[in-house]
C-alpha cells in the first residue's frame, strides 16, 4: 500500500480529474438547461431570427445607417444548425446556453496542466461575485469573445520567444476573426493588445497586432459587408456614448460597476497566500494579464461591460495559472489526495453555478411571451406592415421570439440607439419620466389603425383614446375601432 | 537618461502629483455640481435658513425646551456668504457641496508626504463602501467635524514629545471650537479623546481633554447662549434614545451598522500586506487610530452614526498612514513610476467617485418641489400662521428650501424628537402602522382652515373629509371650503 493509493491506481488520478471536470461543465449545462430556462435579452432575438427570414431592418424600425448586425456569424451559424439538423427554437437555445457554457469552462483547460486549477478559479470568483453564472448563461456571442480572450491570454502571456510559431498566428487570426464575425465589437480588442505593450511585451505585442488586424478583416469579410460591418460596430458605440444620457438610463452593462471590491479582495487574497509561500513572483506589472485587470477595472468605473467582458475573464485567467502552479505543491500528480481536492472544487462548483438562486434559472416560467395565434389576442395585435410601439426592450425579445414571422416591425428593438432620433426622443423622454402618461403622446398621436402600444404593467394604462387588452403582464393599446369595423 | 526619467523631470514629478491630486478633488467636485446635483436632508434647511430671517421656533413647531439650533455656526457662515457676496440658494448650495467635499480631500494632506497616500485611502475605502460618496456629499457640518478628526488624529497620533508646541494646543482648540460652534455634538468628542487614554497615550490625552474643554468653551461662547447650546445638543440626544422607538423608525444614521465587513476586510489585507513586508508595526493596541476604529466599530452596532462619523475617518486614517509608509519603497519621489502610481489612484478614483451610480447625484432632478408662487397651488399651501402637516421630513426639507420665507410653520421638520409630544405620538402611530388611514385622524381633526396636510404618495389619500389636490409626487389635503368663501368645493 503507497501513501496515496496504490501506483495501479495513481496513473488513472490524473484522467479522472480530468474526466470530473469535464462531467463537471457537462452535468453544470444540462441542470440549467433541465430548469426549463430560456435567458432574456439577445439570446432571443438571436435564435428568433433564423426562423424570420428577412433582415433586422425590416423587423425593428431603425435608423439608416444600419445596414448589418453586429453579430452576423453566430446567427449564421444558428442558422446552419436549423437547416442541416432541423433544429427548433427550443433546441437552438439549449444548444445556444451549452454550447457557450462549455466554451468558457472548457477551452482554456488546453493551457493548464490540472484542468482542476480552472475549476478552482472559477468557483473562486462565483463565490466573489454570484451573479457571474447568470452573466455565463446569457448565450450571447459575446461568451465567445470572452473565451477567445482567455485561450489568447494563457497562450501569449507565459513565453516570449523570438517569433512565435506559424501555426499559433494562423490560429490567432482565426480567433480574431472568429470573434469578430460572431460578436462584432472588434475595436474592444484594442484594451487586449494595449495590455501587452503596457506590460512592456512588445513583440508579443506586435504579432498580436498583426494577428488583430488580419483577424477582423477576415470576420468583417466573411459578412459580405466588410465595410458596412467594421462601421456599424463602431457608429453604434458612438451612438450610445453620443446621446449622454444619465447612467440609469442605459442598460445595466452601460452602467458603471461599484468598484468590484469582493473580487479585488479574492485577488489580494490568493497574492497574499502566494507570497507568504516565500514564491518568487513576476513583477505585476509586466504581465499582460495583470494590466488587462487594471484597464478593465478602470473602465469598468465607466460601463461596466469593460470589466464582465474583459476584465473579469482576465481575473479567471490570472487565478487559474496561480491555482495551476500552486496545486502540485498540495497534492502529487497522481495522488489520491488531488482526486479529493478535485472533488472538493468540483462539487460545490456544480452546487453553486447550477442551484436556482432567486429564480435565475426559473424566472422565464412566468413570463408573458403574447402569441399572435392566441384566439383571445385576435384583433390585438398590429396589423400587416404595422408597428408595435413598447415602452421597454424585454417586450421586444419576448414577442420576436414567439412570433419571428409575424409582418409587424417593432420600434424598440434590440439597441434604443438605432432608432429613428424622433423615437428614440420618445422613448428616452418615458424612462426619464418614470412612465409618465404624458410622456407617451407623441406616439400615440402618431399611431395608425394597424399599430398597437405595449406597454409592460401590473394595471390598466390610462392614456386616451386607446382601448386595452390585458396579455399576460402586457398590455396592449390601439386606437378605438369604428363601429363598423368592430 | 536616467532610469526613472530624465533629472530634470524628476524636480518636478513630487509636483506634478501634488497638481493631480489637488485637480482630482476639483474635478470631482466640479463633476458631481455639473450634474445640478442638490443633496437631500439637512443641507436644503440650513440653505434656506439665511432667507428666513426668523429662529426655527417660528419656522417649525417645537418643543419649548428648543432653543438654539446645533449647527450654529454653519448656519452664520451661510449667512454671511449670502450678505457679503450675494449668493443665492444655488450659490450657497454649490458652496456648501465643494467647500465640504475639499475639506475632507485636502486638509488631511498637509500630514503625509505622499498626497496621493491620501487618494488611495479615499479609494480603498470607496470600493469597500460605495455609498461613501454619498455621505459626503450630504454638504452638512458634520463634515467639518469629520476634517477636524481627521486632522487631529494624524497630528497627535505620530509624536509623543515631552508637551506639544503652544501653536499645536492653539490649532487643537481651534479646531474643537470650529467643530462644535458648525456641528454641535461636542460631547462626542470624549471617543477621541477616550482612544487617547485607551491607547496609553496619557500625556496627550490630557492635552487633548483640555483642547477639547477650552475649545467647546469658546464654540458655546460664539453662539451667544452659551448655556442652552451646551444643554440643547444632550438634550436633542436623550430626547431620541429617550423615546425607546424600534431601529426601523429611526432615520439611516441612527440605525445600526450591519458590521462593516467589506472594511473589515480591507483593513486585514493591508494588515497582512505590511506584516508580508516584514515591517516592524507599532503594536496596534498602542494606537489611538485603532481604538477609534474599535470604539466606534462597535457603537456603530448601536447607531451606524458612530463608524460612519467616526470610526470610518479612523480607519482612512490608518489606511493612508500605511499607505504613505508604503509607497516610497514602490516608487522614488521623483520617479516617473510614482506619477503612474498616482494616476492609476486618481483616475479610477475620478471615476467612483463621479459616476451617477443608483442615480445618486440625479435623483433630486426629479423631485417634488413646491413652489408657493405658482398658480396652480393657489389656495393649496397654508395661509398666513397655518400649520403645515407632513408624514415626512422630505417634505418640510424640500418644502423649506423653496420657501424659507412663508408664512406658515411646519409639524415635523428636521428631528421628530423636537416635536410635540402630542405630535410627536401621531408622527409614529403613522409610522409605525405603515401610513394607515386611521393614524392620520388626530391631525385631520385638529386641522384648521388654514391647516393643509402634505402626503406623499402616488395615489389620491382618502382620509375625509379632505379635499385633495395632487403637486408632482405629493397630495395637499385642505378642510372643505365653504360655498359662501367664493372658494371652490
Amino acid at each position: 500500500m503507497m501513501n496515496h493509493g496504490s501506483a495501479a491506481f495513481q496513473r488513472y488520478i490524473p484522467v479522472a480529474c480530468w474526466i470530473i471536470v469535464l462531467l463537471t461543465a457537462l452535468f453544470v449545462c444540462l441542470k440549467i438547461i433541465g430548469y426549463g430556462f430560456l435567458p432574456p435579452g439577445d439570446a432571443r432575438r438571436h435564435v428568433a431570427k433564423v426562423f424570420a427570414h428577412k433582415p433586422y431592418s425590416q423587423i425593428v424600425v431603425m435608423r439608416p445607417q444600419y445596414v448589418v448586425d453586429h453579430s452576423p456569424g453566430w446567427e449564421w451559424l444558428l442558422g446552419a444548425l436549423h437547416r442541416t439538423l432541423g433544429w427548433n427554437e427550443d433546441a437552438l437555445m439549449s444548444f445556444s446556453i451549452a454550447s457557450l457554457l462549455l466554451w468558457i469552462f472548457c477551452l482554456p483547460l488546453l493551457w493548464l496542466r490540472r484542468p482542476e486549477a480552472w475549476l478552482a478559479a472559477i468557483l473562486a470568483q462565483l463565490i466573489t461575485v454570484p451573479e457571474l453564472m447568470l452573466r455565463l448563461t446569457q448565450a450571447r456571442p459575446y461568451l465567445l469573445t470572452d473565451g477567445l480572450l482567455m485561450a489568447f491570454l494563457l497562450a501569449w502571456s507565459k513565453e516570449d520567444r523570438l517569433r512565435p510559431s506559424p501555426y499559433k498566428i494562423v490560429l490567432t487570426s482565426a480567433g480574431f476573426a472568429l470573434s469578430a464575425w460572431m460578436h462584432g465589437v472588434w475595436y474592444l480588442w484594442a484594451v487586449f493588445l494595449a495590455a501587452f505593450f503596457l506590460a512592456q511585451r512588445w513583440r508579443a505585442g506586435l504579432w498580436l497586432t498583426a494577428c488583430w488586424a488580419a483577424g477582423t478583416l477576415a470576420g468583417a469579410v466573411l459578412t459580405g459587408k466588410p465595410a458596412a460591418f467594421l462601421y456599424g460596430s463602431v457608429f453604434m458605440a458612438v451612438s450610445v456614448y453620443r446621446e449622454h444620457l444619465p447612467k440609469w438610463l442605459l442598460v445595466g452593462e452601460f452602467q458603471p460597476t461599484m468598484g468590484e471590491f469582493a473580487t479585488l479582495t479574492l485577488l489580494a487574497l490568493v497574492w497574499l497566500w502566494l507570497k507568504l509561500q516565500n514564491k518568487v513572483l513576476r513583477p505585476l506589472f509586466l504581465q499582460p494579464v495583470v494590466w488587462m485587470i487594471v484597464l478593465n477595472w478602470i473602465l469598468g468605473l465607466f460601463a461596466a461591460r469593460f470589466w464582465a467582458d474583459w476584465g473579469m475573464p482576465a481575473v479567471l485567467v490570472w487565478l487559474a495559472v496561480q491555482f495551476d502552479d500552486a496545486l502540485p505543491a498540495i497534492a502529487g500528480d497522481g495522488s489520491l489526495k488531488r482526486l479529493a481536492v478535485c472533488g472538493l472544487i468540483a462539487l460545490p462548483l456544480f452546487l453553486d453555478a447550477s442551484n436556482d438562486l432567486e429564480r435565475r434559472y426559473t424566472f422565464s416560467l412566468d413570463e408573458s411571451f403574447p402569441e399572435a395565434g392566441d384566439p383571445n389576442l385576435q384583433g390585438w395585435f398590429p396589423e400587416k406592415n404595422g408597428i408595435f410601439y413598447a415602452d421597454n426592450m424585454t417586450f421586444f425579445y419576448s414577442a420576436f421570439y414567439k412570433n419571428p414571422q409575424a409582418d409587424w416591425r417593432y420600434m424598440v428593438g434590440f439597441e434604443p440607439a438605432l432608432m429613428p432620433p424622433e423615437d428614440l426622443k420618445v422613448y428616452r423622454a418615458i424612462r426619464s419620466s418614470g412612465r409618465a402618461p404624458e410622456a407617451y403622446a407623441p406616439w400615440i398621436k402618431k399611431m395608425r389603425p394597424e399599430d398597437r402600444l405595449a406597454v409592460d404593467r401590473s394595471f390598466q394604462p390610462d392614456l386616451p383614446p386607446l382601448e386595452w387588452k390585458r396579455a399576460g403582464n402586457v398590455w396592449i393599446g390601439r386606437l378605438p375601432r369604428k363601429e363598423a369595423g368592430k | 537618461m536616467m532610469s526613472n526619467g530624465p533629472a530634470v523631470l524628476r524636480r518636478y514629478i513630487p509636483l506634478a502629483c501634488w497638481v493631480a491630486v489637488l485637480l482630482t478633488a476639483l474635478f470631482i467636485c466640479l463633476k458631481i455640481l455639473g450634474y445640478g446635483f442638490m443633496p437631500s436632508g439637512d443641507a436644503r434647511r440650513h440653505v434656506a435658513k439665511p432667507f428666513a430671517h426668523k429662529p426655527y421656533s417660528e419656522i417649525i413647531i417645537m418643543r419649548p425646551e428648543y432653543v438654539i439650533d446645533h449647527s450654529p455656526g454653519w448656519e452664520w457662515f451661510l449667512g454671511a456668504l449670502h450678505r457679503a457676496l450675494g449668493w443665492k440658494e444655488d450659490a450657497l448650495m454649490s458652496f456648501s457641496i465643494t467647500s465640504l467635499i475639499l475639506w475632507i480631500f485636502c486638509l488631511p494632506l498637509r500630514w503625509l508626504r505622499r498626497p496621493e497616500a491620501w487618494l488611495a485611502a479615499i479609494l480603498a475605502q470607496m470600493l469597500a463602501i460605495p455609498e461613501l460618496m454619498t455621505r459626503w456629499v450630504q454638504a452638512r457640518p458634520f463634515l467639518v467635524t469629520e476634517g477636524v478628526l481627521i486632522a487631529l488624529l494624524f497630528a497627535w497620533c505620530k509624536d509623543e514629545r515631552e508637551n506639544p508646541p503652544w501653536r499645536k494646543i492653539f490649532l487643537t482648540s481651534a479646531g474643537f471650537a470650529l467643530a462644535v460652534w458648525m456641528h454641535g455634538s461636542w460631547y462626542l468628542w470624549m471617543l477621541l479623546v477616550g482612544a487617547f487614554f485607551l491607547a496609553q497615550r496619557w500625556r496627550a490625552g490630557f492635552w487633548l481633554t483640555g483642547c477639547w474643554m477650552a475649545g467647546t468653551l469658546a464654540a458655546a461662547l460664539l453662539t451667544g447662549k452659551p448655556a442652552s447650546f451646551l444643554y440643547e445638543a444632550m438634550f436633542q440626544a436623550h430626547a431620541m434614545y429617550q423615546e425607546h422607538l424600534p431601529w426601523w423608525m429611526l432615520v439611516g444614521e441612527l440605525q445600526p451598522s450591519q458590521g462593516e465587513y467589506s472594511t473589515l476586510t480591507l483593513l486585514a489585507l493591508v494588515y497582512l500586506w505590511r506584516k508580508g513586508q516584514n515591517k516592524v508595526l507599532r503594536p496596534l493596541f498602542l494606537e489611538p487610530v485603532f481604538w477609534m476604529i474599535a470604539s466606534n466599530w462597535i457603537l456603530g452596532f448601536f447607531a451606524d452614526r458612530f463608524w460612519a462619523d467616526w470610526g470610518m475617518p479612523a480607519a482612512l486614517v490608518w489606511l493612508a498612514t500605511q499607505f504613505d509608509d508604503a509607497l516610497p519603497a514602490m516608487a522614488g519621489d521623483g520617479s516617473l513610476k510614482r506619477l503612474a502610481i498616482c494616476g492609476l489612484i486618481a483616475l479610477p478614483l475620478f471615476l467612483d467617485a463621479t459616476n451617477d451610480l443608483g442615480q445618486r447625484y440625479t435623483f433630486s432632478l426629479n423631485e417634488t418641489f413646491l413652489d408657493a408662487d405658482a398658480p396652480e397651488l393657489q389656495g393649496w399651501l397654508p395661509g398666513k400662521g397655518g400649520i403645515f402637516y407632513a408624514d415626512g421630513m422630505r417634505f418640510f426639507f424640500n418644502t423649506f428650501y423653496k420657501n424659507p420665507q412663508a408664512g406658515w410653520r411646519y409639524i415635523l421638520g428636521f428631528e421628530p424628537a423636537l416635536m410635540l409630544p402630542e405630535d410627536l405620538k401621531v408622527y409614529r402611530a403613522i409610522q409605525r402602522s405603515g401610513r394607515a388611514a386611521e393614524a392620520y385622524a388626530p391631525w385631520v381633526r385638529k386641522m384648521g382652515p388654514s391647516d393643509r396636510l402634505a402626503i406623499e404618495s402616488k395615489y389620491k389619500p382618502d382620509l375625509p373629509p379632505l379635499e385633495w389636490k395632487r403637486a408632482g409626487d405629493v397630495w395637499l389635503g385642505r378642510l372643505p371650503r365653504k360655498e359662501g368663501n367664493g372658494a371652490r368645493r
